[in-house]
């Protein structure tokens, strides 16, 4: 294999390299605006593009895939090149914040696709504008309708796969399936070794990243790990989640991927106006909690807007927002000086692991639902976030967590004081408490 | 009356935020069911009877947010029990005679001490359902100038006719306006005086969409009620 994760991002050819890059949604822009949107990608400090590969998208009639052409991926991934990018492809299949989950219409309807409640009624899944009926890991037909699709896609991609191509890595995510109903994790773990090998069949030597269910028990999350060459838990969150970042860091490093983890796969940079609002308070939020966890790459979702989401740092007409961009560009710089002093193979809760302690003191002490002895917590007024685990490097990490804001607050990067307001909150680093 | 395939375009994203946030201080709907995930579970199996893949999504939702209130042990006030249980098709004619098809609907406030538009809604509806949601950002260079919105709105409105389509109802007021109008005790309805100030703008203003609007207050206020320990928060710039 020519591309390989490690601890610090991944090597190419021998060569190690950041895995940051960011999603362009390249069917919604016309042909004629792909350059000046890789344009940006570049312009933001960005090394790499992310792309979905959408199933309904590409199913021009039923049965009918259409991958190519003037509006092609082919074309797509060309302009990659040339602009001197490389490209990591999601294939889902679910896509969340996609028209049906991102499957065809004839796909959802499928009775046999169906989840079932014990009634034997359909199941329902809220995307947008509706609810539509959630498909079933555990269903073969649903699976051999899967894995016909990703024979395609994978046929389409033998061209563009390195080293002939620009394609680096291959994202595969079956979480988004059933976040409610929680499916039968031997049925996901089914589906995405199947998935995942007929991938590698075709496309040998690109890794498959795979995304971690939040639901998803210990044991089998160490499964999944074992399945995939790479691991990633999703940063699009907001303040009110902020146990979530925490919880899914340790679930990645629980799974045994503290070799290479991926959290901030994806992490929030627009969102679906469908979903939970965010903004740039977010944003930073979730940005500063993942790299004081241990966030070591990260896709930007979604690096230029597109219908039905908002605050990208790239607009749909692909001028820059400015504010978004400048913390872009920030995350980036901190990432680049953090790997300085992270310890190699790190992660939260393992030994030699960051040993960071910090506090939220905010309007709400604590998100709702979280209890503070869940998370180290002292009580109402501050929220801790303790690794666990005993390390030498206590000190020096409680440094670097003021480091780090310092950084964040622009001394280091020729920022004017106050240019991002961080009023909503602050963090600050505690000293652990055990 | 919701489009599947809703469009969102050029939705400005803090203006998208500051009005969510605000419906969600004044409604709680966040609380209710995006903030606790195992809640949202339970309503959409409590659900699944009575929803088919057919329905309007807008029937789809009821059908979740009765579930969840169930959930949760809380009475909807009567306005929201009419919209939860009236038969689909009398709210559709009801939505249909209060917003015509091929017309849009526009809210802008403004934010006086920072001369900019603090929140924008846009919205059009054709063949019975909304089709369109987007924001003062649609009009590109030709949005809302908000150090003088009062005489500005007439153009901006003409060009929200040109781009999106005719508007049917229009209103434009000031921030500190809309949360007078929004805190004001029942009986005791600004909106008079804040239109004579020049702070609250409504033109055009079909009498059905006052009514439905009157409404929607009330349903507000009944909510307040209910929840006194709840403020209603001003939102974030």
């Amino acid at each position: 294999m020519t591309v390989r994760f490690t601890p610090e991002g991944f090597e190419l050819d021998g060569q190690a390299r950041r895995f940051v890059c960011g999603l362009i949604p390249f069917t919604h822009l016309p042909p004629d605006r792909w350059d000046m949107a890789l344009d940006r990608a570049r312009e933001l400090g960005l090394s790499g593009v992310a792309l979905d590969l959408v199933w309904r998208t590409h199913e021009r009639s039923p049965g009918r895939l259409d991958l190519g052409g003037a509006r092609g991926l082919g074309r797509f991934l060309a302009r990659v090149r040339a602009h001197g990018l490389w490209a990591a492809v999601r294939l889902g299949p679910f896509f969340p914040a996609e028209q049906g989950l991102g499957l065809p219409e004839r796909v959802l309807a499928d009775p046999a696709c169906q989840a079932r409640d014990d009634a034997g009624r359909p199941r329902w899944l809220p995307v947008p504008w509706r609810l539509v009926p959630v498909p079933a890991l555990g269903s073969p037909a649903l699976l051999s309708a899967l894995l016909g699709w990703f024979g395609a896609a994978a046929e389409a991609l033998a061209r563009e796969a390195h080293p002939a191509g620009p394609v680096l890595a291959l994202g595969l995510d079956l979480g988004a399936a059933d976040p409610f109903g929680a499916p039968a994790a031997g049925e996901l773990l089914d589906a995405a070794a199947r998935l995942g090998a007929c991938l590698r069949s075709r496309l040998p030597g690109l890794p498959v990243l795979h995304g971690l269910p939040a639901w998803m028990p210990p044991d089998s999350a160490r499964v999944l790990a074992g399945l995939a060459d790479g691991l990633g838990a999703p940063l699009d969150l907001g303040r009110p989640e902020l146990a979530q970042i925490a919880a899914r860091a340790a679930r990645i490093v629980d799974a045994g991927a503290g070799a290479r983890p991926l959290l901030g796969l994806p992490l929030a940079a627009g969102c679906p106006i469908f979903g939970r609002p965010r903004g740039l308070d977010d944003q930073v939020f979730c940005a500063l909690a993942g790299l004081m966890h241990g966030m070591n790459g990260f896709v930007l979702e979604t690096l230029v807007g597109r219908p039905g989401w908002t605050g990208a740092p790239v607009r749909p007409d692909l001028s820059l927002d400015a504010e978004r961009a400048d913390w872009v560009r920030r995350t980036l710089r901190l990432l680049e000086r953090l790997s300085a002093w992270r310890p190699r193979g790190s992660g939260l809760g393992v030994p030699g692991g960051p040993d960071l302690a910090w506090a939220w003191h905010g309007p709400q002490a604590l998100p709702d639902g979280q209890r503070p002895d869940e998370l180290g917590g002292l009580g109402p007024g501050c929220l801790w976030l303790a690794n666990p685990a005993p390390g030498p490097r206590r000190a020096r990490l409680r440094l670097g967590g003021a480091r780090l804001f310092d950084l964040w607050r622009q001394r280091e990067f020729g920022g004017a004081e106050g240019d991002l307001e961080l009023a909503p909150f602050s963090l600050r680093p505690l000293e652990v408490r055990r | 009356m919701i489009d599947p395939e809703l469009e969102a375009v050029d939705v400005h994203p803090e203006h998208w935020l500051r009005l969510t946030r605000l419906i969600d201080s004044l409604f709680g709907g966040g609380r209710t069911i995006w903030s606790e995930p195992d809640r949202l579970a339970r309503a959409l199996a409590a659900a699944a009877p009575r929803v088919r893949a057919d329905m309007d999504p807008a029937d789809q939702a009821r059908q979740v947010l009765a579930a969840a209130l169930a959930d949760a042990g809380r009475t909807p006030g009567p306005l929201l029990a009419a919209w939860l249980h009236l038969p689909f098709g009398l709210l559709q004619a009801a939505f249909d005679r209060l917003w015509p098809d091929g017309t849009a609907l526009a809210l802008y406030v403004v934010d006086e001490d920072l001369d900019e538009v603090w929140s924008s809604l846009i919205l059009r509806k054709a063949r019975g359902s909304l089709e369109l949601l987007t924001t003062d950002r649609c009009l590109g260079a030709d949005g809302l100038d908000a150090s003088a919105w009062r005489t500005d709105a007439a153009r901006a409105r003409a060009a929200l006719a040109r781009r999106v389509a005719p508007v049917h109802a229009a209103c434009f007021c000031s921030r500190e306006a809309l949360f007078a109008w929004l805190e004001a005790p029942p009986g005791a309805d600004p909106l008079a005086r804040l239109r004579a100030a020049g702070d609250v703008l409504l033109e055009p203003w079909p009498w059905r969409v006052a009514g439905a609007v009157a409404l929607g207050r009330a349903l507000v206020w009944a909510r307040r009620r209910l929840r006194p320990q709840d403020e209603v928060e001003h939102g974030s710039r």
